[in-house]
């Protein structure tokens, strides 16, 4: 999603004063034309208001941190499930054969789909909201992080089993640290993917956090505060995402070489 | 962006070397074996006796595929995600193309792309509910915009791909403006809009079931979601498995496309 070659530094000013603009005439817009019907869609300055009355009185930040604890938890689980469980099957073969393709099946159901089931089973307790997150980014982490353990020289891992390394060592000094870059993209797409199945959580297991504050206010039909927080949510997923290029892009030197 | 989810399809042939692909099946056949085993042994033993469980999922296909009921759901949702496909991915393409060749209209568009592309389109839902009301509408702008996003940021992309000498010939030689667009700028791009439509297909079929939960239409969603909470969870589980199916298939059928209208693309990984 990057020019492959940075423009000049003028030019980029003016990239960057044109969107500006293009922000501003669109709230403008949105502000004219939630003058004209102000019942389905508010005014911004009405959703800011909202959104500022909600600070006050403690509901927003107190949502956030919902939100914020079941994406983390979440997140955190995917990470250490699909990296370690990529690792392993990058040293047994007979794991990779049989259940790779169990792992396909099951990254083809879509999560929200499954929601209902999850609730059935599991209740809408903090664990299966997590549950929700962690099904939702684990199978890019583990794909990607299998994918790159993979690409691990075997020249390494021959001279690793001839000075006769524990398993610990080899993890340690030559799996993690090659398949790092790749792990690291799945992990990206993994942030964006825990981003959506906590919406899931919060909209089909129990309201709260967030999404539980979108959905009570839809039925309530306040426009102005579902405007706000859906403004909030995507300046958010916008920053998760930058944040995730920032994570991979730190690692991808360590794919230099990497490859056999 | 890229489909590394795909990357991992080619192990299996790699795996032949050692141990024959008589070893890989029982391999297959054992991992199967444990799960559908923990699965229905968990399921009779201490979970609710009314979830899921394979055998009773087996039991309940045949009477669940054939009914009127679940095949009047598949239609409504498959209808609905092809008709929003449409909407959604031929403006997307034709953005695309414009967003990628044209510089301000890039750079004016660029926030509410990248604001809205990188949002769980979940949460537009509460927001069109109010605008669209609890119907058919609703779901198919859901869809359209969810097929809409993607195509949109990966036909500019290609757009913006066509290699700076290939334009630099282009204008060394005088072609003409529609011929660059037609010659140079399309070919380039189509691989990216098809790659496009791949990820939209996704997406808009996860829409479409979203929308139907939160708003209550008929299609395969609500099926899902009615049999799950009236204890029918074989049925429900059933659906489920019908929408992964569609959205395998039509991924499988985008990525030949791909495959049909860029070779190249393929060949140059593994």
């Amino acid at each position: 999603m990057r020019s492959p070659s940075d423009p000049a530094p003028a030019a980029r000013l003016r990239g960057v004063a044109i969107s500006l603009i293009g922000l501003l005439a669109g709230l403008l817009v949105w502000q004219v034309l939630g003058q004209r019907d102000p019942v389905l869609l508010a005014t911004p300055v009405r959703s800011f208001e909202s959104l500022v009355s909600m600070t006050r009185d403690g509901t927003l930040p107190e949502a956030l941190a919902d939100t914020g604890m079941l994406f983390l938890a979440g997140l955190v689980a995917a990470v250490v499930g699909g990296v370690g469980y990529g690792l392993v099957l990058s040293r047994s073969r007979r794991l990779r054969t049989g259940t790779q393709w169990l792992v396909f099946a099951v990254q083809s159901v879509p999560i929200v789909a499954l929601a209902p089931l999850i609730l059935a089973a599991f209740g809408f307790g903090f664990g299966a909201k997590v549950l929700v997150v962690f099904l939702s980014a684990v199978f890019p982490i583990l794909i990607n992080t299998a994918e790159g353990a993979r690409h691990t020289p075997v020249t390494l891992l021959e001279v690793a089993r001839v000075h006769r390394s524990g398993e610990w060592a080899l993890w340690r000094d030559v799996l993690l640290p090659h398949s790092m870059p790749y792990a690291m993209s799945g992990i990206r797409q993994g942030i964006a993917m825990a981003f959506v199945g906590t919406f899931i959580a919060e909209f089909f297991l129990e309201a709260t956090g967030i999404g539980g504050l979108l959905l009570g206010a839809s039925s309530r039909f306040d426009s102005a505060t579902v405007l706000g927080l859906t403004v909030l949510v995507s300046v958010l997923a916008a920053m998760l995402m930058a944040f995730g290029q920032v994570l991979e892009r730190a690692f991808a030197p360590w794919r230099e070489g990497s490859t056999e | 962006m890229k489909a590394t989810l795909d990357s991992g399809v080619e192990a299996p042939a790699k795996a032949v070397s050692s141990g024959g692909p008589s070893r890989d099946v029982t391999g297959k056949l054992v991992a199967a074996a444990v799960v559908l085993l923990v699965w229905q042994i968990a399921g009779t033993a201490w979970l609710p006796d009314y979830l899921p469980t394979p055998l009773g999922v087996l039991g309940q296909a045949i009477p669940t595929l054939t009914s009127a009921d679940f095949l009047g759901a598949v239609w409504e949702t498959v209808s609905a995600v092809v008709l929003g496909l449409l909407l959604g991915c031929v403006p997307g393409i034709v953005a695309g193309l414009l967003i990628g060749r044209v510089a301000w209209l890039r750079h004016l568009s660029t926030p509410y792309i990248s604001g809205l592309y990188a949002m769980p389109m979940l949460a537009i839902v509460p927001m069109a509910t109010i605008w669209f009301g609890y119907d058919d509408a609703t779901r198919l702008i859901v869809v359209a915009l969810s097929a809409f996003l993607p195509c949109a940021v990966s036909t500019a992309d290609g757009a913006r791909a066509l290699p700076g000498n290939l334009a630099d010939v282009a204008r060394v030689l005088n072609v003409p403006r529609h011929r660059f667009v037609t010659d140079f700028v399309l070919p380039s791009a189509l691989p990216f809009a098809v790659a496009g439509v791949h990820v939209a297909v996704g997406r808009a079929l996860v829409g479409a079931a979203a929308v139907e939960f939160l708003a209550n239409l008929d299609g395969l969603g609500t099926f899902i979601l009615t049999n799950a909470r009236s204890f029918a969870q074989d049925q429900a589980f059933v659906g489920v498995a019908v929408l992964a199916l569609l959205g395998v298939l039509a991924r499988a059928g985008t990525e030949r496309l791909v495959r049909r209208v860029a070779p190249w693309q393929h060949a140059g990984r593994e």
